[in-house]
């Protein structure tokens, strides 16, 4: 296992350093750049001016140069400085933008996977039923439907008809205009609270699932909920960021659910294939042939097998955040690290674009790094030797 | 993410075509695949989720194909209905009175508010009789079925374009995936070694990238049409993901004993992966194809719809227009986002749910108990 | 329990062969997403019963007392802005230098002072800081040409600090000493400097010397020859001066422009009503009212660009010539407001959201509202929309240094077949204005009133018949002659083999930005290509990306034709950059046509060196009458900018070249009833 990690991460380094060259390559290939046209197509100013633009960014030096400079600051640590957002450090950029598209995309996740996993075990269960043709044709219909304009119906029918949430943004100028921190900072907060309320019933739940009586699981699972939600409200409840935290937990809502909307069949049509299989399975047949209730075999015996691709593709998804979130960004007027990558790329802005490209690769690695680890430590049928 | 999970085990009709030698080849092999279409057909159709998709595709590539033979008839006229210039110029004047409020209209058809006529550059006073010409977008009448988009063109007619281009751009961009994806698959499998790490490497590779982004980029340089997209998304599905899972799928078959039998016999190794492992994965095959086809119509959308393409008429251009226009929230002009959203909407699920209804066919762990 | 479940579903499956009840139902999940778009429109005809209350007392006539007599309050209300685009920087020197957006303009636009400026809505040059009506022409001083310009005292920035010679000084000097480049360099002119690397650089081209203070209410600028107008009236003496006391320590400290463009513009004391408190990026940004010099001061501009200046202690002065006409704006100087509050959202239809929603007052967007908002704004009936015509032009452009592009002829049949009326009229149907100069009639006293566009006003049969007659003219034959024919009012047959003196046509091509990225260029190139089809022309209209165009028209000179567009400003030495054959794209100049005329050149240099407004005027006249004559460019249209805004809020004016957001939003005139 050591040894294949280690070859693992030496691939990985070797690969990343061939994506971020080609990335580079892309980027510097792109017909036209629109710094230097941006300043050409300016009647007002002198040559000089432009010459100096130029040269303030290093774009007068040849491309190779420009490349290994970059190269070399890079990897030591120096992301540059944006182009189009001269003098900005692109680093800056990103910790502005980072916490917010971790805080969305965490959350709907978080509920795409409970949704998705949930209908999907509903649908293995119910095969050939009415329920499920529903379902599938429903959900399909959702993963496959044309997201923009899905999201912007939506928000014509719940902010602007209904009026329940907020139409876009991510926070309310008048709450925050003198608030003592700073809407990242709050995000940061929320989200580090989530996850070790999600870490703690998750592992409350994971060990509950070795105790052997039954009423004791059920109750200590139930109890994990009751203490880790109740944890959870109790503390933000009585924070003084009370409001500050609604607030941003209330522009969450609609991009959330839209997002679960149009994700979650995909988690549920893993969830189903791979618990149809399992349920071929000799020991689930075992635990029929026990007498085991219908429902008892469905959760603890298929459903947990079923688990693995599915925690897999969570793994996967994770990694495709970014460049997923460029449509959700734009539409909810959430400007996160989709929206710095697309406007970025279209600005050839070098900089920020690799620096966001280099990130996405760099989830992406990781992503399957531990999607194969997960696959060797949870089923002990495949062997991490064979993953190509 | 739901294209890497691959089922491990299939059933192999081919095994058959060895023991038979003494027919012709061609014989036997359209006769077992007329048995197996008919067999297969009758799985398909127990699965509704799969009729419905086939359905629905079949009634786009209707539409699709009736617009030429409505020019062709001479039912439209080219210069009205054309995507790229047509013009519905007839004018309709119609005289209205000039109310001070919205509110005060009390017949749309004969009363005008004051404020609509100052935005337009008209400066009236309350009470005043004005010719006005009927503006586009005209909702739905009896010649434009639905109705015209701002710049006077029918709605119709770019839907039914649009829908040659989604089958033009879906078909060439699952085509190009899954001759390459099923041709590197099996060569990885089959040969291993460094080609399996070097086209597993590349498809690594390809998945770090962010496909929008790298959409964006692509489409930025100089005339990148529809058919350089679909070949481009082609590319990047065919080395990418989908060859990782028909990798694996041809792993699954490699270790079958026909595959020894025909390597003992003495068949060279080109012939074998052709012959006999190509074959066996392309039944998977088939099915990634019709989800490259939801990819490319999908991709398509969005990149039009963020005004990247450069291109004649597409769905996601159709609703470019309209949200550039500012037409996209007006639920009084729905003909201009309604039916080009269900229309990407429908034809991307429809070859979506016929790529599940034949997974039931092509996954016996799927079928039923 | 069971059985009969059982029962049930036995028989929708067997139900289910017979009528495709799977797919009703699939059809039903996409009613519902439907339903929320087609169930709003009676919520919406049915809303504005709500709002209707508000909407008939506050009209105009309530404010139009309180605009000339009641004296500005710091407490009032506050000035909600929509934007669709997010801030870069809060510093004023990088606004102007790297970060050059529309956007930063409007938050960061209104701190600097200026000696002279340009007058709201008729772009009246007239005194800021300066004490004469108009800029002072100078005298030659040796080689160099110097001069003195003297300031208005007891001027204060917004902390109290004097406003003087030695925040101008120190401006020039900061942009000169630190290297600051972009716009600084548009408006302050430097003069190059000896340096033998760049002996290839023009060096007699006049620029500034240097910027002194004589005294703390004197300037004194120095050039190296007689500045024009360009450079002195409309360049340097117009620059944004910014304040000393605040920025001198910063500049000091941060020794190079990067570390400086760095550092936050938060507290900058302003000379506009305004100073920058805080914003969240992404989110908002906001103003805070402050104390203003000018507080109380009322500008009364007249039809004919005149201004009446009467400052807060009661004296009234005139500029830009006698005041005739109506009065166009009528301007009691705030601020009024007690903080302007930006909203960032995403894109247009949220900000659309936002306004009809009643959370901002006034979206701000140098694009205009599009027309298919209207519906939605209108059905509020207290949003009140404004109309005014953008400044700037698209056009056609052609290659004058190849054939046939090059022979006047084939461009003037091309530009008569061009019916910008009825594209303007029926095909983009309002959303474009037809256009005939590159100085819009908006523009008013640059336009040149009697230009006419070639075959103005003709009907497409006309146009067909001119067209044949001006090739005809020029020597052009055909195989086929077109003809018109009057049963398909189509062209039929259509010319076949032109050629000039027996030199035929190969392919050309127009380009233009895709419908995606344009849909108005985009479809007219698609008609262009169709008459010129008409003519024999083998044209084919090629939509390119908007980089690619720019790449292949500013660089090697092998294309044919191609659509773009100019955003230009007020004063029109623009016409010069664009034709002026020494400004050939090829060599770096915005010359694209690469039009080469001697008359319109001698006309160029002489404007190029006119010191007096009336003469550059009539030189400009001249130019675009050759402009329109020999047409290497084709004008087709401008567009309307929409405004919208809340009906409590009055503005000084509401018409005017590139309306209220020309003018950031009018930020310190502007009121509200409420």
């Amino acid at each position: 296992m050591g040894r294949y990690v280690l070859k693992r991460f030496i691939q990985m380094v070797l690969l990343f350093l061939v994506f971020f060259a080609l990335s580079w390559i892309a980027l510097q290939a792109i017909p036209g750049n629109s710094i230097e046209q941006q300043l050409r197509l300016n009647p007002n100013l002198p040559p000089e001016a432009i010459t100096q633009a130029l040269e303030r960014r290093g774009l007068d030096k040849p491309p190779l140069e420009q490349f290994w400079i970059y190269t070399q600051n890079f990897f030591t640590g120096d992301l540059g400085v944006s182009w189009s957002r001269y003098p900005q450090p692109v680093s800056s950029l990103i910790a502005e933008r980072l916490p917010r598209t971790v805080m969305l995309f965490s959350v709907a996740l978080l509920f795409q996977y409970l949704v998705g996993f949930q209908a999907g075990k509903y649908l293995a269960w119910r095969r050939n039923k009415r329920g499920e043709m529903v379902i599938t044709i429903a959900g399909v219909s959702l993963f496959t439907v044309f997201y923009p304009w899905f999201g912007l119906m939506m928000i014509l029918l719940f902010a602007v008809k209904l009026g329940w949430v907020p139409t876009n943004g991510f926070i309310v100028e008048s709450i925050w205009r003198d608030a003592p921190l700073s809407a990242n900072r709050m995000m940061v907060m929320m989200f580090t609270s989530l996850l070790l309320v999600t870490a703690f019933v998750g592992v409350t739940v994971w060990a509950a699932a070795r105790l052997d009586r039954p009423s004791q699981r059920r109750m200590v699972k139930i109890g994990a909920w009751i203490v880790g939600v109740g944890a959870f409200f109790a503390y933000w409840l009585t924070s003084e960021y009370l409001v500050y935290a609604k607030d941003i937990a209330i522009h969450l809502v609609l991009p959330v659910s839209v997002l679960t909307m149009v994700g979650f069949a995909g988690v549920m049509l893993i969830t189903r294939t791979s618990m149809l299989e399992t349920m071929k399975e000799d020991f689930v047949l075992t635990a029929r042939a026990k007498g085991l209730t219908e429902a008892m075999v469905r959760d603890r015996h298929a459903a947990r097998t079923a688990l693995l691709p599915v925690s897999t593709s969570l793994v996967l998804a994770v990694a495709t955040v970014i460049d997923g979130g460029i449509i959700t960004e734009s539409i909810f007027g959430w400007p996160g690290m989709g929206q710095l990558l697309l406007a970025s790329v279209i600005a050839e802005d070098i900089p920020v674009a690799l620096a966001a490209f280099s990130f996405t690769g760099i989830l992406a690695l990781l992503g399957h790094f531990a999607a194969d680890v997960l696959y060797g430590v949870l089923d002990p049928r495949i062997r991490v030797t064979s993953q190509g | 993410m739901d294209t890497l999970q691959a089922p491990e085990e299939f059933e192999i009709p081919g095994d058959v075509e060895l023991l038979l030698q003494h027919e012709p080849l061609w014989r036997i092999r359209l006769r077992l695949m007329r048995k197996s279409f008919k067999a297969n057909w009758k799985l398909f159709k127990r699965n509704k989720v799969g009729v419905v998709g086939l359905v629905i595709i079949i009634m786009f590539a209707l539409l699709g194909i009736a617009q030429p033979i409505l020019f062709a008839t001479g039912v439209w006229d080219k210069r009205v209905y054309d995507v790229r210039t047509g013009n519905d110029t007839r004018e309709r004047i119609v005289e209205m009175t000039v109310v001070a409020n919205v509110d005060d209209v009390v017949d749309p058809n004969t009363q005008i508010d004051r404020r609509r006529l100052i935005a337009e550059g008209r400066n009236v006073e309350v009470g005043d009789v004005i010719q006005r010409e009927l503006k586009h977008p005209w909702p739905p009448d009896r010649n434009h079925l639905l109705g015209t988009d701002p710049n006077g063109s029918d709605i119709l007619s770019q839907l039914m374009f649009g829908a040659r281009a989604a089958f033009g751009l879906g078909l060439l961009a699952a085509a190009v995936t899954v001759f390459i994806a099923t041709t590197v698959g099996s060569v990885a499998a089959y040969f291993g070694g460094w080609v399996d790490s070097f086209f597993m490497r590349f498809a690594d590779l390809l998945l770090m990238l962010p496909i929008l982004a790298v959409l964006i980029v692509a489409s930025s340089f100089g005339r990148f049409k529809l058919w350089h997209l679909a070949i481009f998304l082609g590319l990047l599905g065919g080395f990418g993901g989908t060859a990782i899972v028909l990798k694996s799928q041809a792993l699954a078959v490699k270790v079958k004993p026909f595959i020894d039998a025909a390597r003992v016999a003495g068949g060279n190794n080109w012939r074998i992966v052709t012959a006999h492992l190509i074959p066996n994965v392309m039944p998977l095959s088939f099915l990634y194809v019709m989800f490259s086809v939801t990819g490319a119509i999908s991709s398509e959308a969005v990149l039009s719809f963020l005004g990247l393409l450069n291109i004649d008429m597409s769905w996601g251009l159709m609703i470019n227009k309209t949200q550039s226009a500012g037409y996209l929230l007006n639920p009084s002009t729905w003909w201009l986002i309604v039916p080009a959203g269900l229309a990407v909407t429908l034809l991307a699920g429809a070859f979506y749910l016929a790529g599940r209804g034949m997974d039931e066919i092509i996954n016996p762990r799927l079928r039923n108990r | 329990m069971r059985k009969i479940d059982e029962i049930l579903e036995d028989m929708t499956v067997r139900s289910s062969s017979k009528f495709p009840w799977r797919f009703v139902a699939l059809l039903a999940v996409l009613a519902m997403i439907a339903a929320a778009c087609g169930g709003t429109t009676a919520e919406t005809t049915a809303a504005p019963d709500v709002t209707d209350t508000t909407s008939g007392t506050d009209t105009p006539d309530t404010t139009e007392g309180t605009e000339t007599t009641t004296p500005p309050s710091v407490d009032g209300f506050e000035y909600k802005i929509a934007v669709i685009e997010d801030f870069t920087t809060d510093n004023f020197w990088t606004y102007l230098d790297t970060d050059n957006s529309v956007y930063n303009g409007y938050l960061l636009g209104g701190q600097a002072a200026a000696v002279y400026t340009q007058v709201a809505p008729n772009f009246t040059l007239a005194p800021s800081l300066a004490v004469d009506a108009v800029p002072p022409v100078g005298a030659a001083d040796g080689d160099n040409w110097v001069i003195s310009v003297p300031l208005r005292e007891n001027l204060t920035w917004s902390d109290g600090e004097a406003i003087d010679a030695n925040d101008v000084a120190f401006t020039f000097n900061t942009v000169k000493d630190l290297g600051l480049g972009g716009n600084w360099l548009g408006s302050i002119p430097l003069a190059s400097e000896d340096d033998p690397e760049t002996a290839d650089v023009d060096e007699s081209a006049v620029g500034l010397l240097s910027v002194e203070a004589a005294d703390d209410y004197t300037v004194v600028y120095t050039f190296n020859g007689p500045p024009g107008l360009p450079l002195w009236q409309y360049g340097a003496a117009q620059f944004s001066v910014l304040p000393e006391h605040f920025w001198g320590p910063i500049a000091a400290s941060a020794g190079d422009a990067e570390t400086f463009e760095a550092a936050s513009g938060e507290g900058a004391p302003s000379a506009g009503g305004f100073t920058y408190t805080t914003r969240e990026e992404g989110a908002f940004a906001r103003l805070s009212a402050a104390p203003y010099y000018d507080t109380g001061a009322r500008t009364v501009v007249y039809e004919n660009g005149a201004v009446e200046y009467t400052s807060p202690d009661g004296a009234t002065e005139t500029y830009g010539g006698t005041p005739e006409g109506e009065v166009v704006s009528d301007d009691v100087a705030g601020p009024y407001a007690s903080e302007v509050v930006f909203t960032v959202t995403g894109g247009q239809d949220q900000a659309v959201l936002a306004l009809t929603e009643g959370e901002v007052d006034f979206w701000l967007t140098p694009l205009g509202v599009q027309r298919g908002f209207l519906d939605r704004i209108l059905a509020e009936s207290d949003l009140e929309v404004i109309t005014n015509p953008n400044s700037g032009f698209r056009y056609l452009s052609f290659n004058t240094r190849k054939f046939p592009m090059s022979d006047t002829g084939f461009r003037q049949a091309m530009a008569c077949m061009i019916d910008k009326e009825f594209m303007a009229n029926n095909v983009l149907q309002g959303v474009a204005i037809s256009l005939d100069t590159t100085v819009p009639p908006a523009n008013a006293y640059w336009h040149n009133p009697d230009i006419e566009a070639i075959c103005a006003g003709l009907s497409q049969e006309e146009r067909v018949a001119q067209a044949i007659q001006i090739l005809k003219d020029a020597g052009w034959t055909w195989d086929v002659e077109p003809e018109w024919n009057a049963d398909n009012l189509d062209v039929i047959p259509k010319g076949e083999g032109l050629k000039l003196n027996g030199e035929s046509i190969g392919d050309l091509t127009v380009l233009a930005p895709g419908p995606g990225y344009d849909p108005l260029r985009a479809t007219y190139s698609l008609f262009i290509e169709d008459w010129a089809q008409d003519l024999g022309i083998p044209l084919s209209a090629e939509p390119t990306g908007f980089n690619v165009i720019v790449e292949k028209v500013f660089g090697p000179v092998d294309w044919d034709m191609y659509i773009l567009g100019w955003g230009t400003g007020v004063f029109p030495d623009y016409v010069v950059d664009f034709f002026e054959s020494s400004q050939d794209s090829a060599e770096g100049g915005f010359n694209t046509p690469g039009f080469n005329n001697a008359e319109f050149d001698a006309l160029a240099a002489e404007f190029k060196s006119a010191t007096d407004l009336a003469d550059a005027q009539q030189l400009v006249f001249q130019m675009e009458e050759i402009i329109a004559e020999e047409v290497p460019y084709v004008v087709l249209f401008t567009t309307p900018v929409l405004e919208a805004f809340r009906n409590n809020l009055s503005f000084p004016f509401t018409t005017g070249l590139g309306g209220i957001q020309q003018w950031n939003g009018s930020q310190v005139s502007v009121q509200s009833s409420q």
